[in-house]
């Protein structure tokens, strides 16, 4: 018990560390319920960035506290490359991790800016690349509340708005600045089409979502003949143009496919009012006074 | 060095002593452990075995201790049958008046994850449900039971002793399969009995399989449009029907909430 009340003071003390380091760098820290990775939605911690895919040598020995790092959403590009870390899902490179889930424990699901997110995982590997990481897919309605505000995407010029149709292919994580959704998530419209935990029996048409919204609605219909179910994506892909968008959906793409197009985002569930939440936020606050009276 | 820059080093020796400590373990860096009756598997905690049935006595009052065990995750065959404990399920559907709607289950019926004894098995939905709320757990997800069995061996033939028990036509004991273990380290996920997951779906019409990705059952196709009922989810195949080749991690049915029958049990999540 004891042991367990010192660790939950010291993980509580490094995201401590995290939000005031992401202060001092004039970072957005939402509102410090979650580590610097992800950005509050709800009941969950929602990952900010589309997930990069990162195979870590000795996980559980030499690198054992990068794992840690990863596990805290406080790891950066530095820190994998000093670990030997290699980024993974330019193409379909993860095995020996198979189509289905199975030998993927070297794989870690990373959010952070300006590295290429993760395409060609099927459903299975992005689920397990997000519980090495201690997360997990988000539900389409996480999902959801992630990506409200999110520009619906218009033209893409290229540079700042959702990769929606200008590139043609993936842009780095978080490169576009203007597509950034309410609580502060990226890339939720366009870049990678992205997984998440539901599935359902694979749909067979696109009805839309008539005069709602112009995004693609394609959770319709239940196809009787195909050997697999369908898993949902949402929000577009940088192939989908003005039907990307915050309220895009597909049930048309069945959780075994690895696709250029698509990728995932991870969550974690947000730490319960009085426990991890209140000791991180009266550590910040000392942690913030510290800092603020060590440089007068 | 600046004062500030003295306070950084300082900040950041710390943090490395914390993820040093922190690294000790990976069960440790993914948040507080699991509780003994589970396994990590991602952010939740899945029962390392299916699921048993208990009629506790007098729950709130004499039997409040055994309760809190049950909820802690470590309460044994030899307490629940200290406290009185009655096992359900093993043979028939015996949990009256815990409805198979779910109606008069609260405080009544408890689900428990321990070795060595019979899984609870003709049980709905409703009442798998309530077995598992009484015992401060939920239903997983189908996404967190397909996380959790990852690893299961998918089943070839079925030796009788350790491999998954997917043949045997004889109904399992918990965790007698010794080979029958996931990459998180839960039991049974294939054969055993089939398991209730949370999800509710129209119900399908056809079982298509996996085409050549895997010979499991799936069953999620197409949806039916005149029929009562909606659908829930059991996964992993069973010992006996939904079992042989077909049983295995990707296995997935459809059953009807109120069903029960002798091969579909559950398996409960915190």
């Amino acid at each position: 018990m004891r042991q367990r009340a010192i660790r939950q003071v010291l993980k509580a003390w490094a995201v401590a560390i995290a939000v005031t380091d992401a202060a001092a760098a004039d970072t957005a820290i939402g509102d410090g319920r979650c580590s610097a990775d992800a950005v509050a939605a709800g009941t969950v911690c929602l990952d900010r960035y589309e997930a990069s895919v990162w195979r870590i040598p000795d996980p559980n020995t030499g690198n054992a506290s990068l794992v840690a790092k990863i596990r805290l959403g406080l790891a950066n590009p530095g820190e994998l490359t000093r670990g030997g870390a290699t980024l993974l899902g330019e193409r379909a490179d993860y095995a020996p991790c198979t189509d289905d889930g199975r030998s993927c424990g070297d794989l870690y699901a990373v959010s952070i800016p300006s590295v290429s997110p993760a395409a060609f995982a099927t459903w299975f590997q992005a689920q397990q690349a997000c519980a090495d990481a201690g997360k997990r897919l988000p539900t389409s309605a996480e999902w959801q509340v992630g990506a409200n505000g999110s520009p619906d995407p218009g033209p893409d010029d290229g540079t700042l708005d959702c990769n929606t149709a200008a590139r043609g292919t993936a842009a780095l994580t978080g490169e576009r600045s203007r597509c950034v959704s309410a609580r502060g998530a990226f890339d939720a419209v366009g870049n990678l089409s992205e997984w998440v935990a539901d599935w359902a029996p694979l749909s067979t048409t696109c009805t839309g979502w008539a005069s709602f919204s112009g995004d693609f609605m394609c959770l319709a219909g239940a196809n009787d003949s195909k050997g697999a179910p369908g898993a949902l994506l949402r929000g577009g892909s940088f192939r989908d143009g003005a039907s990307a968008g915050p309220l895009a959906i597909s049930g048309e793409l069945d959780p075994t496919r690895a696709e250029d197009s698509v990728g995932f985002r991870c969550a974690r569930p947000l730490p319960e009012p009085g426990r991890d939440a209140l000791w991180g936020a009266g550590l910040t606050a000392l942690a913030i006074l510290a800092r603020r009276r060590g440089s007068r | 060095m600046t004062k500030e820059d003295a306070v950084g080093t300082i900040v950041r020796v710390v943090t490395l002593v914390v993820l040093l400590a922190l690294g000790e373990s990976a069960a440790q860096a993914q948040g507080s452990p699991c509780p003994a009756d589970s396994v990590r598997s991602g952010t939740v905690c899945m029962d390392e075995f299916e699921a048993s049935v208990w009629r506790v006595p007098s729950p709130t009052t004499t039997s409040a201790g055994l309760v809190a065990k049950i909820r802690q995750g470590t309460a044994t065959a030899a307490d629940l049958a200290a406290g009185g404990a009655t096992q359900l399920g093993v043979a028939s559907d015996d949990y009256a008046p815990c409805a198979d709607d779910g109606q008069n289950c609260a405080d009544d019926i408890y689900a428990v994850a321990i070795p060595s004894v019979a899984p609870a098995a003709s049980i709905t939905w409703f009442q798998a449900q309530e077995a598992c709320a009484n015992s401060g757990k939920r239903l997983p997800t189908n996404a967190e039971w397909q996380g959790a069995a990852n690893g299961t061996p998918d089943p070839g033939p079925d030796n009788g002793t350790t491999d998954c028990n997917t043949a045997s036509g004889a109904v399992p004991r918990t965790g007698d399969r010794a080979n029958c273990v996931s990459s998180s380290g839960a039991f049974d996920m294939v054969g055993g009995v089939a398991e209730w997951v949370a999800e509710w779906v129209p119900r399908p019409t056809v079982c298509t399989g996996w085409a050549s990705f895997s010979d499991d059952d799936m069953c999620l196709a197409g949806a039916d449009t005149t029929q009562p009922f909606p659908a829930a989810l059991v996964r992993g195949g069973a010992f006996t029907s939904l079992g042989g080749v077909k049983a295995g991690p990707l296995a997935l049915h459809p059953f009807t909430p109120n069903h029960s029958s002798g091969f579909i049990g559950f398996r409960c999540v915190r």
